[in-house]
């Protein structure tokens, strides 16, 4: 029952923790340049995920989410694509900054 | 057998080239090692994470859509997603923040 919705909300948290661990900042409200590649991102998404599940590349099970379609996709999976990209902006970020050593 | 699920991919990367290219990007070697770490960390999260959905059946793919090539139970394309999607957002995000991160 709606365990997609679940598992995504527990690994937003784990984002969300992580984030904070590594000092990375991706996801603090200011960080503009993060939410701007989000909602790029987010448009891109929404164009190719419901076309491909429209066509039959990708099949949702309704029962697994909380049954809002966007039209053809779970509104789950828009969540879903946030958080491939935060872990990526998350652990890219880490690498990236700068360090005295 | 299909290559609307490749020529997706390749799509994405003609586009984070095109951004790269007239985005004036420069990836200075840390950022590129950062590039090298992250994305098979998040590339192999992914994967796991997809191969115990469909195993739970929260998704499926239809085959005769893709390439064809199964690994597990995952079209060979969507191992190339977790690789070319996050890469994207990567140099989205590097274009929003001018080029440099920090």
């Amino acid at each position: 029952m709606m365990e997609y919705s679940f598992i995504l909300l527990g690994v937003l948290l784990f984002l969300v923790g992580l984030d904070r661990t590594l000092g990375t900042r991706i996801l603090r409200r200011d960080n503009y340049p993060f939410w701007k590649t989000a909602f790029v991102f987010a448009a891109f998404q929404w164009v190719f995920d419901n076309y491909f599940t429209f066509i039959g590349i990708w099949r949702f099970d309704s029962a697994q989410t909380m049954g809002v379609f966007i039209p053809f996709i779970p509104v789950e999976n828009m969540v879903y694509g946030f958080e491939l990209l935060a872990l990526t902006a998350i652990l890219y970020s880490f690498f990236a900054r700068p360090r005295r050593d | 057998m299909s290559f609307v699920y490749a020529g997706y991919l390749a799509l994405v990367l003609v586009g984070a080239w095109g951004i790269i290219r007239w985005g004036n990007i420069r990836f200075s070697p840390r950022e590129w090692k950062a590039v090298f770490i992250s994305i098979p960390v998040v590339a192999f999260l992914f994967t796991v994470w997809d191969i115990l959905a469909v195993k739970r059946g929260h998704w499926s793919f239809g085959l005769e859509h893709t390439l064809g090539v199964g690994i597990l139970n995952q079209p060979m394309e969507e191992i190339f997603f977790f690789v070319i999607i996050p890469f994207f957002g990567v140099v989205v995000y590097h274009y929003f923040k001018g080029g440099k991160i920090e």
